[in-house]
């Protein structure tokens, strides 16, 4: 038996679109076979395989494809062309409340679901007290879940998914109505699952959750696998992607003109990118580890790429940094490129820390600080000097442009992974910050 | 080839292998269909009850039809009546039972074959309660049980066998197609009149009494006559016998047929 937890070999989904209902009827009876519908592939010749006790996470823009390719997962959806293989009973959560009969009170749902999941009346009981008190909806239990807030409804379908036992359990993007301690709980449980052997695929458009939280990540866009790989690169690119792209114009199924997005897209994000257009499914080797080996940006994108002229962090005597005691002074300076024809006065410079997992540790920015900037004659220079106060360990540093004249931030230029460094310190260091700490003993 | 036959015939083994789950389906559709009124049950109960005694009084009354010999005309109606009930009830149900639960196939995985079965098992619980009063009345008539009786869950099967028959055929189709449901109102008429429920076939000449006798419902009510008022066995009847099951037979292999050719699409058009 194969390692493997789920096997897709090759799947590809069409669905047949009809302008008009009375079409699909014209086509089962026309004489002369004439086709009245356009296809639309969902998701396009697909190959993915994942290991037992794996986590896997799948982003893309909506209508990337994504939930279909769940759905086929979880059997739902017959895949037009190619089979997937799966071991082990799959617990799914494709939609909030999928497979809730509205009229039916949370305990009745309870038994509902979990009996048509396959388990007897006896260990539905044994479960019971359990997927309650996980859910944490108090007295609602008692109430139709057609009551419920859609908050309410995600605790509960996730509490009946995760005590079925499921070998592999299948989430999609549900968690984000629950609150933070709910999100929280089910994290925890996650990673619990995880060193029980279950195969988790998850997804979801929070960057943070999926660099934190999965071993790999997969790029979905127009029914297409454009990378997997590293969760902290993949999410960089996918970054990039968001916003460089034309997400406004909604997946098209009349002319799927596959080619002219994907040259767009390759044109847009230059050659760092990974090729759409390259043989689907292949598993980038780019990660985290290697940008810090090779010194190359993990991401490097932007409206106006090069209004960053250059930029340099030193540390205290004057060199380059590569590595620096926590409480050195560390001075970033960065000069911009003023004959660029950008927005001066809604323009900001900021600069991130962040650690492998990619989380932000320390950010500083010009914006809400009273800062101007106007066109001018010279180059302009920003420096920041700090001390870095972070523990042993390795971090980069990512430099943003942007211009925040919108309520969404847009950007100019943005390198993630523009240097990276290490912290060290002799002393014993726990945490993550230095700050000082008074001790005071009596 | 033997591995596609027994694809094909998934649908009779897991209805076996799910039996506890389609129970439990079926209990709780059931408890649905009467659930948010606030008689509940009652509801099953009452409105069959008045629709036969409309009927009763209309014929008993009214168009007084047919000699039915010595037989009181409400025992003989009933016999007829009941199973027609049955059928009327459990018939557009199974149909769109894949419609009704879309909120499932769309989202859980699970044996999808076994909900037109869930249907007809649900309407089966009013079914039997009016066997039960059927046998009241007609003990009240001097009628009491006999071995005959015996024969009841025989006629119970056929009624199920050919439900589940038709509702396949249905059920498939009208995921694709629900237009059919009108043809479905309008099948149910034609039954309705067209079935020997109120009046007595011998009425008409040997002929279209031979058409009449086509109809596979015909087999069905005068086998609850034959069981619980005219103390036949099915088995001395065995023309009859051998054509109502060759006609199951044929509706379920085309029930099936279809239903396997398109189950795979039924996600997408949901």
């Amino acid at each position: 038996m194969s390692n493997f937890s789920i096997e897709i070999n090759n799947i590809s989904k069409m669905y047949a679109m009809y302008n008009n209902p009375k079409d699909r009827f014209k086509e089962s009876l026309s004489i002369s076979h004439k086709l009245y519908h356009t296809e639309f592939w969902a998701a396009k010749d697909i190959n993915l395989n994942i290991e037992k006790g794996e986590i896997v996470g799948i982003m893309g823009r909506n209508g990337a494809g994504k939930s279909t390719l769940l759905k086929m997962i979880t059997g739902v959806l017959t895949p037009t062309t190619g089979n997937i293989v799966t071991n082990g009973r799959i617990s799914s959560l494709l939609e909030l409340g999928a497979g809730f009969n509205l009229e039916y009170s949370g305990i009745d749902n309870i038994y509902f679901y979990c009996t048509l999941m396959g388990l007897s009346k006896k260990e539905i009981d044994q479960r019971l007290d359990d997927i309650v008190d996980f859910a944490e909806i108090g007295d609602y239990i008692y109430q139709p879940v057609k009551t419920y807030s859609s908050g309410m409804f995600a605790r509960l379908a996730f509490s009946c998914a995760i005590k079925v036992d499921p070998e592999i359990l299948i989430v999609d993007e549900i968690l984000s109505v629950g609150d933070l301690r709910f999100q929280s709980k089910c994290f925890k449980k996650f990673k619990e699952f995880k060193r029980q052997g279950v195969t988790i695929i998850y997804v979801g458009h929070d960057i943070g959750t999926m660099r934190n939280f999965c071993d790999r990540c997969v790029w979905m866009n127009n029914g297409k696998i454009v990378s997997i790989g590293d969760p902290t690169y993949i999410s960089a690119k996918f970054t990039e992607f968001m916003y460089l792209e034309d997400i406004t114009k909604f997946t098209n199924y009349e002319k799927l003109d596959e080619k002219a997005v994907e040259e767009k897209t390759k044109d847009k994000l230059g050659e760092e990118t990974p090729d759409i257009n390259q043989e689907i499914s292949v598993t980038t080797d780019k990660d985290i580890e290697s940008c810090f080996k090779t010194g190359a940006p993990l991401s490097h994108w932007g409206t106006n790429v090069g209004i960053v002229k250059s930029f340099e962090i030193l540390t205290e005597d004057g060199k380059p940094l590569i590595s620096c005691s926590p409480y050195e002074k560390v001075s970033l300076s960065i000069t911009l490129d003023n004959t660029l024809d950008v927005d001066f006065e809604n323009l900001s410079v900021a600069f991130s820390i962040k650690n492998k997992e990619g989380t932000d540790l320390l950010v500083s920015t010009t914006y809400g600080q009273d800062i101007k900037f106007t066109k001018s004659d010279e180059n302009i220079n920003v420096s920041f000097s700090f001390e870095t106060r972070l523990t042993n360990g390795d971090y980069y540093l990512v430099l943003a442009i942007e211009d925040r004249k919108e309520v969404v931030t847009s950007y100019y230029e943005y390198i993630e992974g523009a240097t990276y460094f290490k912290c060290y310190e002799n002393k014993g260091l726990y945490g993550v910050f230095l700050t000082d700490v008074v001790i005071d003993i009596k | 080839m033997i591995k596609n036959l027994k694809a094909y015939f998934s649908i009779f083994k897991n209805i076996y292998s799910d039996r506890k789950l389609l129970l439990n389906l079926s209990y709780k559709d059931f408890q649905r269909r009467f659930a948010g009124s606030y008689f509940g049950i009652v509801w099953g109960i009452v409105t069959p009850l008045l629709t036969m005694i409309v009927y009763w009084l209309v014929f008993q009354y009214g168009f007084r039809s047919s000699d039915i010999g010595d037989i009181p005309f409400i025992l003989w109606f009933m016999c007829g009546i009941v199973p027609w009930l049955y059928i009327s009830e459990a018939f557009p149900m199974a149909a769109n039972s894949f419609i009704e639960y879309s909120y499932l196939i769309k989202k859980i995985v699970f044996n999808i074959n076994i909900l037109p079965m869930v249907k007809i098992v649900s309407a089966l619980y009013n079914h039997l309660f009016f066997m039960g009063i059927l046998a009241i009345i007609c003990s009240v008539f001097g009628y009491y049980p006999t071995l005959f009786w015996l024969q009841l869950p025989y006629y119970l099967f056929c009624i199920v066998a050919l439900v589940f028959a038709v509702s396949l055929i249905f059920a498939t189709l009208l995921v694709f197609f629900r237009d059919l449901n009108q043809i479905i109102g309008v099948l149910l008429l034609i039954g309705m009149w067209g079935t020997p429920i109120a009046w007595n076939i011998t009425m008409f000449p040997d002929k279209i009494q031979t058409i009449l006798r086509l109809n596979p419902i015909y087999y069905i009510v005068e086998g609850y006559r034959d069981t619980f008022v005219s103390d036949v066995w099915f088995w001395e009847r065995m023309p009859t016998t051998i054509y109502f099951w060759a006609v199951v037979f044929i509706l379920t292999a085309i029930g099936m047929f279809l239903y396997n050719r398109l189950k795979s699409n039924f996600a997408d058009v949901l």
